[in-house]
């Protein structure tokens, strides 16, 4: 019944043009429109797999996609409307819905998303939906979702001890734990997670970080799973303040965008058909255990290429720097500040020396933590391997950043960006202002031309070439060679993350010489 | 209405019409008075025509026409306005002559038949594989009459198919073989190696000759809008025309077209290379004329095997050489 429900794209989702001659079979003179034949047993690519996943949702599940994340393969239309002038902009290629997409990505990468949004916009159906795409039955995956509450104790969250056990057990490890269903699922849904009592969200953070769940002394290890959470609100608001290590926890967070009434035709044939998508997901885009497994082996294995990596190190070099956080260099960072409590709108008022504005720096309270970037680079290369790409691309980076960074890199609200009208909407839309933040990195980094005359880059990669042969006039020429670059660096007056981030790496590498010399007597 | 028809109908009221209700919110264009009269009149046709069928196969005709007939008048492939107005009429004709074929397996006859109406007509030979296929109900089973019927596409003009369906070919048995070859089942083997080892078997005449001139003006339904030239890469011919690439396929039975990507293109080859030349109204190959009516001097050459494909400036043609 309502086979049409479960309709997968039959042709390429994002066909790229074949630079090999076709092959043809005579077979495919039966299949077409009317084919009888099931189309499970046709095995797609795994991409391809993901990608129709991705157009059976948006088709058929969620009733108003929003098409926010644009790509383009050439000049798109755009649109200046309204007072404010506000850009509509219609991408000339095929972009897709972050809602639906950055859970699908964390579902091929086996990571963690939170869907904010108020009440009643499809943030539980959605994460039920990956749970039936998992295989699960979805019955299975509401039995298993967990939803908070103020009274949620560790054993509705794990799981209890057996009451016989408890009278009778001569050791603590004698108890027997009747572990919750839900522990050994390989997508875990904690819907209202805000709603957790501090102490439970403690036992919940070692699931979701260590992957494990213990009691009375017991282990129970947890398969690698999916994690989807909802909140109504991500600002730490709800019944219970989010413990700041949990939301660290958190990979991507997405945002349920408003229902646009012009769809409401929509759902008055849901209700007279009375009839729910997720009850009609199609057999052909369930993956099994071992294509979960395969989709993140091939997402680990997407290459990233060089240059890209080194804009986003760039970037990423954008933040942690504050000049007057620390005496010493390496502790010139805005976590020694903030460890020390020193407060914050005195600190940014010491600031005097750069220029606020166009250092990208002063837009944050903090920096980006080696978790973060690890989770930017997963998402690119999900996005890269979703797209059927055969390398990141820029845009890749570009598109998923916002949504890993969303509550990672905080704004600084009174920053002199922030004051400027023209800027004022990205004080409350984080996922604009990430991603010119980015831009803005990326714009600087081609002003210094940095793809092409790099001598940091230069000087760490004589260094990586190994040190085998290296006479001891070549070490010393190259040590020479990095302390004219250091007093080149000083002669330029300023200091930002970025150059603050190569004296540190310079530092390293005039280390790794020297030592080297001594080394050689 | 046939009554089991009529019956079927009524038992199954609810959930035909969820079912209904489903697919058009799939399919803006399904009409529910189209839809209705393929069920008064197609469905009803078909029913009637398998009469004597056992008892079980009407749930499954019933069944698989339904479901045919949301999706192929929802996408307006059949019915009133229909792009190949010619699948429901091959069903009726084949319940017709060959019901037994029909009952063993309606669901794979049905949406067989209809996919391959749509490709064969999309090459524009759907008569030529109508005839051939209207030829081979005389099988036994439904498997050796839609591989048949493979052989048959291939024959009728599907020239890029030529390979797999040879393959196919090779699992018939003689009757069917020779059905699908058209000879008799006596000759069907030998024939069959004749075809493997020359696709132009078949041509008449001997010696070096033109055995086909494939491709036209786009204007006039072909694939080209200018005059090509033609390239063989990898075994293959590729013919270029404006900014586009084409995938030549051509056989005794007719040839084929497929747009490749112009990365593909590997440049152009002259004619002074494969030592070719007019020479007045003759194509100059070696020590042999082939006589050459058109226009134009030779624009380009192209040698696979023993077969040269020949293109000059005044025609949209591409002529195929035998040497």
């Amino acid at each position: 019944m309502f086979k049409l429900f479960q309709r997968v794209s039959a042709a390429p989702t994002n066909p790229k043009p074949a630079a090999v001659l076709p092959q043809f079979d005579v077979a495919a003179l039966y299949q077409g429109p009317a084919d009888a034949a099931p189309v499970a047993e046709v095995s797609a690519a795994l991409d391809e797999k993901l990608r129709q996943a991705y157009f059976w949702i948006v088709n058929t599940a969620i009733i108003s996609p929003h098409y926010d994340i644009e790509y383009n393969d050439g000049p798109g239309a755009e649109f200046a409307l309204g007072d404010r002038k506000s850009a509509l902009k219609l991408p000339s290629a095929q972009s897709y819905s972050s809602f639906v997409l950055l859970p699908l990505l964390t579902f091929a990468a086996q990571r963690k998303c939170l869907f904010i949004g108020g009440p009643g916009r499809g943030k539980t159906a959605s994460a039920l939906l990956m749970g039936v795409l998992a295989g699960y039955p979805v019955r299975e995956v509401k039995r298993g979702m967990q939803r908070g509450h103020p009274q949620m104790t560790t054993a509705d969250l794990l799981g209890s001890p057996l009451p016989a056990d408890l009278v009778s057990a001569q050791r603590i490890d004698a108890v027997r734990i009747a572990w919750r269903s839900w522990l050994s699922m390989r997508v875990k849904i904690v819907d209202e997670y805000n709603r957790i009592p501090t102490r439970t969200q403690s036992a919940l953070l070692t699931l979701m970080g260590d992957n494990y769940a213990e009691l009375f002394d017991q282990v129970y290890e947890c398969p690698p799973a999916a994690w989807y959470l909802t909140a109504n609100d991500d600002q730490g608001g709800g019944t219970y303040q989010v413990i700041e290590a949990l939301r660290d926890r958190i990979d991507v967070i997405v945002q349920a965008l408003p229902f646009n009434p012009r769809f409401l035709g929509e759902l008055l044939t849901r209700i007279e058909e009375d009839a729910r998508p997720e009850d009609f997901v199609p057999p052909e885009i369930i993956f099994s255990e071992a294509e979960i497994k395969a989709l993140g082996q091939r997402i680990r294995a997407m290459p990233l290429p060089e240059p890209l990596r080194r804009r986003i190190e760039y970037f990423a070099s954008q933040f942690e720097f504050n000049d007057l956080a620390g005496e010493q260099f390496e502790y010139k960072s805005k976590d020694t500040a903030r460890l020390a409590g020193t407060d914050w709108a005195w600190l940014s008022a010491q600031d005097d020396g750069r220029d606020r504005l166009k250092d990208l720096g002063c837009q944050t309270v903090n920096g980006l933590s080696v978790r973060n970037l690890m989770t930017l680079l997963v998402y690119a290369k999900a996005m890269a391997f979703f797209r059927g790409s055969t390398e990141v691309e820029l845009e890749d980076v570009r598109q998923t950043l916002p949504f890993v960074l969303h509550d990672k890199l905080k704004a600084d609200l009174d920053a002199p960006y922030f004051q400027s009208p023209a800027n004022a909407a990205q004080k409350s839309d984080r996922i604009g202002w990430l991603r010119s933040l980015f831009d803005q990195s990326c714009f600087d980094y081609d002003r210094l031309d940095l793809d092409r005359r790099d001598p940091v880059r230069d000087l760490a990669a004589e260094l990586a070439a190994g040190l085998d042969g290296v006479t001891a006039a070549e070490a010393r020429k190259r040590l020479a060679a990095i302390e004219r670059h250091i007093q080149a660096i000083a002669k330029g007056g300023k200091l930002y993350g970025p150059l603050h981030d190569d004296l540190l790496l310079l530092k390293s590498l005039h280390q790794r010489y020297g030592n080297y010399l001594r080394w050689l007597g | 209405m046939h009554p089991k028809l009529a019956t079927w109908l009524q038992s199954h009221r609810p959930v035909l019409n969820a079912r209904f209700a489903n697919a058009r919110r799939r399919f803006a264009a399904l009409d529910s008075d189209a839809f209705l009269a393929y069920l008064r009149t197609d469905v009803d046709a078909l029913a009637s025509a398998l009469n004597g069928a056992p008892e079980g196969v009407f749930g499954e005709l019933f069944e698989s026409l339904y479901e045919l007939g949301l999706k192929l008048i929802g996408q307006a492939v059949i019915g009133a306005g229909a792009r190949y107005p010619m699948i429901v009429p091959l069903w009726h004709e084949l319940a017709l002559r060959a019901p037994r074929l029909m009952a063993q397996s309606p669901q794979r006859v049905l949406s067989a038949l209809a996919n391959a109406c749509i490709h064969v007509a999309d090459h524009g030979c759907y008569p030529e594989f109508h005839r051939r296929l209207l030829a081979l109900t005389s099988v036994s089973d439904v498997d050796s009459f839609l591989r048949a019927g493979q052989v048959a596409a291939w024959r009728s003009g599907l020239a890029h198919y030529r390979a797999s369906a040879l393959a196919v070919a090779r699992h018939l048995d003689s009757i069917a073989l020779g059905l699908a070859l058209e000879v008799p089942p006596e000759r069907a083997q030998a024939e069959l190696s004749a075809q493997v080892a020359d696709r132009w078997h078949g041509v008449p005449g001997r010696g070096p000759r033109i055995v086909a001139r494939v491709g036209r003006f786009r204007g006039l339904g072909g694939p080209f809008i200018a005059p090509p030239r033609v390239a063989a890469v990898s075994g293959e011919w590729l013919a270029r025309s404006g900014d586009q690439v084409f995938l030549v396929h051509a056989d005794a039975f007719g040839s084929s077209f497929h747009a490749v990507a112009s990365e593909l293109w590997p440049g152009d080859s002259h004619a002074s290379s494969n030592g070719v030349r007019m020479v007045g109204d003759d194509l100059q190959i070696g020590a042999h004329k082939v006589p050459m009516a058109g226009q134009g001097d030779i624009t380009s050459v192209a040698e696979n095997g023993k077969v040269l494909a020949v293109t000059r400036s005044g025609t949209h043609q591409i002529a195929i050489v035998v040497t």
